[in-house]
């Protein structure tokens, strides 16, 4: 027999999957679509801010998440986050991160990472549920992620440290460098100064293992970044925990924004979520809606990073 | 051949203005997608391995060469680059086939253990001369055997000359027919890859 009719008998009996399968997949795809990217977008503003251009009421400006009060009964760290400015929170983030040890990555590892995504809507059936938790394994000096020519940008975690440990430390530099690792597409209607902003946070969001000076300097370019804002009291993570949210500001037109979130005693990335900052509806760009509201403070989406470890094989747990 | 007005690369043209346009694509694609992975690595990663593609095309929908009508080189492009970041799984998959005569790919789908069909020699022969072949070669094969794909359109899926395909492609079937027993030597081109599409 041909070999080549033998190749196709080969696991001919593999099954299509039925739609029911796909839908989860098809949710990925039309929440990137929507509010940016799943997890590693690039043109998040243009989208969210494109998403509430169309009906401007009032500025929001509290969200509904804020957790009053209970900020001093942390009372273990000495001195607890300074919310009151952003520059000042992140310069003190700064401070803390460049005192954390260096993991020392080595080609060959693998970064194990333990996710947690919610999705506002995903499913109908289950509108509230849980944020859905998933284990990956990253190759750390992944060839894939590396190959400038597959028409994927997205950089292997050997890269970012690497960038992270050769940062300068000119904010400008810093901020220029992060916009060549996360390059924005043409036409994005971003400004410069909103790509460079986007690039330092994609770093911020994508960096593991990280290089502790490095991310200090990422800090501080951020905390010299006018465009970025901090909550002025810390929130609850999806996951239920206290956490500081900082977040580029899109102006008065955006109906959400990209909170992320820090820890509030070791001011380490624990992940982000997109709040919606007033009630709106979301509407296609022709006025039709679209099908579904969202109510000021709803977590329409969130991706934190529960745990995060370097181990030295695929597969294995840390 | 597509239509003028349904063609993929119409599709992505019109999604840079309206995002969520993006979704027809996965209608028209996704089920095929995630049946390669499927049949390449098994069940655990058809999922997210089609998800992701599907992100990632999004991400570049803005570089995708519109003169292409069709899309699905581009995303079986993705889709084999990722699969390939499981290469050791997949070739873990294809030598246990080759040894024991059972596939823990194929098992993935089977619903019981009493489906499970033990393969006959030749296909564990083949399993065995996929699993050695290098990951270059093993894309080209597995387009044209699995996604029907013709030479043009693995040269565009892997952005390689459809030189390189045709050459992979004859190396891959000579050890193909090698591991069959037969000839190996008697390797013509591939009459169902140039005719097809």
């Amino acid at each position: 027999m041909d070999d080549m009719t033998k190749m196709r008998e080969l696991r001919a009996d593999a099954p299509t999957p039925d739609r029911t399968r796909l839908v989860p997949g098809r949710q990925r795809l039309l929440g990137a679509a929507q509010q940016g990217s799943a997890r590693r977008m690039r043109l998040d503003w243009r989208v969210t801010a494109a998403g509430g251009a169309a009906t401007v009421v009032t500025i929001a400006v509290t969200v509904a998440l804020l957790v009053g009060g209970d900020g001093p009964e942390r009372g273990v760290q000495p001195a607890g986050p300074d919310l009151r400015s952003a520059t000042v929170l992140l310069e003190q983030a700064a401070e803390a991160v460049s005192q954390q040890p260096d993991l020392h990555p080595r080609d060959g590892q693998w970064v194990y990472l333990k996710t947690a995504q919610c999705r506002s809507g995903a499913s109908d059936a289950e509108p509230d549920a849980k944020p859905e938790v998933s284990e990956e394994w990253v190759q750390y000096d992944s060839p894939v992620r590396e190959d400038d020519k597959d028409g994927d940008t997205e950089p292997s975690q050997r890269r970012l440290y690497r960038l992270l440990a050769s940062l300068p430390d000119d904010p400008a530099e810093i901020r220029k460098q992060a916009a060549d690792m996360f390059p924005m597409g043409k036409d994005t209607g971003l400004t410069r100064e909103q790509a460079e902003t986007f690039a330092l946070l994609a770093t911020l969001d994508e960096a593991y293992p990280v290089h502790p000076q490095g991310m200090a300097k990422l800090y501080r370019a951020l905390a010299a970044d006018p465009g970025v804002e901090v909550v002025p009291h810390l929130v609850k993570d999806p996951m239920g925990h206290d956490a500081i949210a900082i977040y580029p500001d899109l102006g008065s037109e955006a109906v959400q924004r990209r909170e992320y979130l820090l820890d509030p005693d070791t001011f380490q990335y624990r992940g982000n979520q997109s709040v919606a900052v007033r009630d709106y509806e979301e509407k296609y760009e022709d006025g039709s809606s679209a099908g579904r509201s969202h109510k000021k403070g709803e977590v329409t989406y969130c991706e934190m990073k529960t745990t995060q470890s370097l181990v030295d094989r695929d597969g294995e747990k840390p | 051949m597509g239509e003028p007005p349904t063609d993929d690369a119409l599709v992505i043209q019109e999604s840079l203005e309206r995002p969520e346009m993006f979704a027809r694509l996965y209608d028209r694609h996704a089920a095929e997608i995630h049946r390669y992975v499927m049949r390449r690595l098994g069940d655990s990663h058809a999922d997210d391995i089609t998800a992701q593609t599907f992100l990632i095309a999004f991400r570049n929908r803005a570089r995708y060469d519109v003169a292409r009508a069709s899309a699905r080189p581009w995303l079986y492009g993705i889709a084999g680059n990722l699969i390939g970041s499981h290469r050791r799984s997949e070739v873990r998959a294809l030598r246990a086939l080759a040894r024991t005569g059972v596939d823990p790919v194929a098992e993935s789908w089977s619903e019981r253990a009493d489906e499970r069909v033990t393969a006959e020699a030749s296909q564990q022969a083949l399993a065995g001369a996929i699993a050695a072949l290098p990951g270059k070669d093993r894309h080209v094969l597995l387009l044209v055997a699995w996604a029907d794909f013709t030479y043009q359109e693995c040269a565009d899926a892997l952005g390689v000359p459809v030189g390189t395909v045709r050459s992979r492609l004859n190396r891959a079937r000579r050890k193909m027919r090698k591991a069959l027993g037969a000839d190996p030597t008697l390797v013509s081109d591939y009459n169902g890859a140039v005719t097809h599409g």
